[in-house]
Order: structure tokens, then sequence, then C-alpha cells
């Protein structure tokens, strides 16, 4: 390419911004428009918020055995846990680690299922077969007793780790649906004509097929964190993961276990209120992967 | 959606570990469990071994069951 192709190339691209960032703004007003999305986004902002704001305000709550086991009550709003630690303060700190958890399961897990779905679907071929082979083998398998043992594999002492637990076997039904999108705009004049113009592979997947599909990414994403944390949750509770910190799945184990919340003692908001956060982070999940399905893919707006 | 179906149906074969950890219900999700808190590998393996066994089975049968539901597949 010469120097004055490069420039025209550059403008362009300045061009296909600009004209992103009007779509940005229609798209977040789609959003806001459908009533489902809203509060799916409201839901989510506010944990957001906890999570974000909870550590800079709140500190680390103290053991304080004159006061353990209490009920609900002005002082102590969600009452307090085995040692008498606020519940309400647990539940904001684990707020952080819970996103985070699920934060980092959805960027491995879309990352490794981006690179085997485009890959395969524009290869092609031998190397096609192979991923593909490996991914029906992935999905097969149920995912949750995979983790199960992977985590007395793995050392898990970061969220970080943690996500790469969770996403290790959650990355193949999402390589095989990106497979499949670009698989069905392989053919389209667009790319075809930057094939024809001798562009790079990289250079198709990123300015071309990539715009295409991260709409479909965007939803997947959500999603991906949902799981990621259902899992999480479950693995915390049944105490296969060695992992410190405010934990939603950490609180529900020591609130079963140390406190029998489930036997009718006065410690039932103990055991409810991460439940009732993991109920609610869900259900906003759940309404804005539908909102923003629904923003995104004109065929499901009527 | 038959497909689902295989999958769900396998998975109902391979157990709940979460809920069978509830309610100490003694199936293959607690034995799974029993197992990797014991670091009993052998349990761990034929555990695993069943799961997979029944996903697999189920997805043959849905395989099969293809040819009876679907009457464009019969005639090939």
């Amino acid at each position: 390419v010469t120097r004055k192709g490069e420039v025209r190339l550059k403008m362009g691209e300045s061009k296909y911004k600009l004209k992103n960032a009007g779509n940005l703004k229609s798209f977040i007003t789609t959003i806001w428009n459908s009533t489902m999305s809203r509060i799916g986004f409201i839901i989510l902002c506010i944990f957001l918020m906890a999570a974000v704001l909870g550590p800079m305000i709140l500190e680390q709550p103290k053991a304080d055995y004159l006061n353990r086991l209490q009920p609900p009550s002005v002082e102590h709003l969600l009452g307090t846990d085995y040692s008498g630690r606020d519940t309400l303060i647990q539940l904001i700190l684990g707020s952080r680690d819970v996103l985070l958890v699920a934060f980092w399961a959805g960027v491995i897990s879309i990352t490794f299922a981006c690179s085997v779905g485009i890959v395969s679907g524009l290869l092609g071929g031998k190397v096609d077969s192979i991923l593909m082979m490996i991914s029906n083998v992935v999905i097969t398998i149920p995912s949750f007793p995979v983790t199960m043992i992977l985590s007395m594999l793995i050392q898990v002492d970061n969220e970080l780790m943690f996500g790469l637990l969770l996403s290790l076997w959650s990355w193949a039904g999402l390589a095989k649906a990106i497979r499949s999108q670009v698989l069905t705009i392989k053919h389209k004049d667009f790319i075809e004509a930057s094939r024809i113009l001798g562009l790079r592979k990289t250079d198709i997947i990123v300015n071309d097929i990539l715009p295409n599909i991260i709409s479909y990414i965007a939803v997947n994403f959500i999603s991906i964190m949902k799981e990621a944390i259902m899992a999480s949750v479950g693995l915390m509770y049944l105490g296969l993961v060695p992992f410190q910190g405010n934990h939603w799945g950490m609180m529900i184990q020591l609130s079963l276990t140390t406190s029998g919340a489930l036997m009718g003692s006065g410690t039932i908001a103990y055991f409810l209120a991460p439940v009732v956060g993991i109920i609610l982070f869900q259900f906003g999940c759940y309404l804005f992967a539908t909102g923003l399905d629904e923003a995104l893919n004109p065929r499901l707006r009527v | 959606m038959i497909t689902n179906l295989a999958v769900s149906f396998g998975l109902l074969f391979g157990g709940s570990p979460l809920i069978e950890n509830m309610f100490f219900y003694p199936g293959v999700g607690y034995f799974l469990n029993n197992a990797i808190a014991k670091r009993d590998y052998t349990l761990m393996q034929g555990m695993f071994f069943v799961i997979i066994i029944m996903v697999v089975a189920s997805n043959l049968l849905v395989e099969i069951m293809y040819r009876y539901l679907d009457p464009r597949l019969r005639e090939q």
C-alpha cells in the first residue's frame, strides 16, 4: 500500500468510527427505551457502583464476638454472622469479588471462543475440523463436574485464576456459534472485496469480521458472566475453592456450616442476603442481555 | 430443540452436584463431591465415566430419534 493509500485508509477508518459513534447513541437509546433492558441496566449499574464504591467507603468488618448471630436490627441492617461481622457490609464488599470473577471468566472465555471460532470459520479445511472436534468434545462433557475436578488441580488464589478456572470449560458452545456466524458472513461482498484487495487475514478479521459479530459477542459476554457467577457460587458452596475474600458463595457456605441458617435459627438473614443478591444479579443480567439482543439485532425489533 | 433435550437428559443422569449436596441425596454428584474432597481419584474417575457415558448415550439416542421424527432424513 502506498503512502497515499494509507492516508485514505485512515480517513476511511475515522469516518467509520464516527458512524459507529452515532450508532452508540442510538444503541443506548434503544436500550433505554425497552423496559426490560432498562431495569436490567439499572440493576447492573447498582451492583457495579456497589462493587466500585464499596471498598472505598467501607472498611473490612472486624470480628465482634459479643454481637454474634444477631437478627436484623437498626444497627446491623441485615444482622451479623457467626463472628459478629455485619452482613450488609460483607455483602457489599463481596460484590466486588463476584463481579471480578465473572468479568475475568467472561473475558477469558470470549477471547478463547473468538479465536477458535474465527480461525476455524475463516480458514476451514483441516484446521476447522480439528478445532471443531475439540470443541465438540468439550461441549459434550458437562461443565460443572469438570470444573469441580479442575478446581482441585488448579491453585485458586486470586480472581484471575478463578475466572480462568471457570472459563476453561465454558468456551466451546460460543466458539461453535461464532464459527457459524463467521461462515455466514464469510462470502459476503465486502469480505470478498478485501480479500481481492490483498489485505492480510488479521486485517480482515479486525476490520471486517469483528465489527459484524461484536453485538453477538456482547450479548454472550453477559450470559457467560451469569453462568460464571452461578458456577463460582456453586464451587464455593461445595467448599472446593479455598479462595480468600468476601465472595458471596463463601458467605452461603459459612452461613450453612457455621450457623445452621436453614435449621430455623435467627440467622436466616445471613443466608438469605447473598442468595437474594445472586438472584437479583442474575435477573439483571438476563434482562439486560435480552434487551441488548433486541437493541443489537434488528431482526428481533418489531 | 431435541439437541438441547439430549444434553439435558444426559445431565439429568449425571446428577446435580449442588442439589444432591444440599439435601444429602446419595447420587452421582454427591459422591463426586465426596471423592474430590477426599482426593479419591478412582471414585472420581468412575463417577465421571458414568456422567460421560450418559451424555454420549443420550446423544446417540437422539441421533437415532432424528430418523423417526424428521421425514426428510429418512429418505436419505
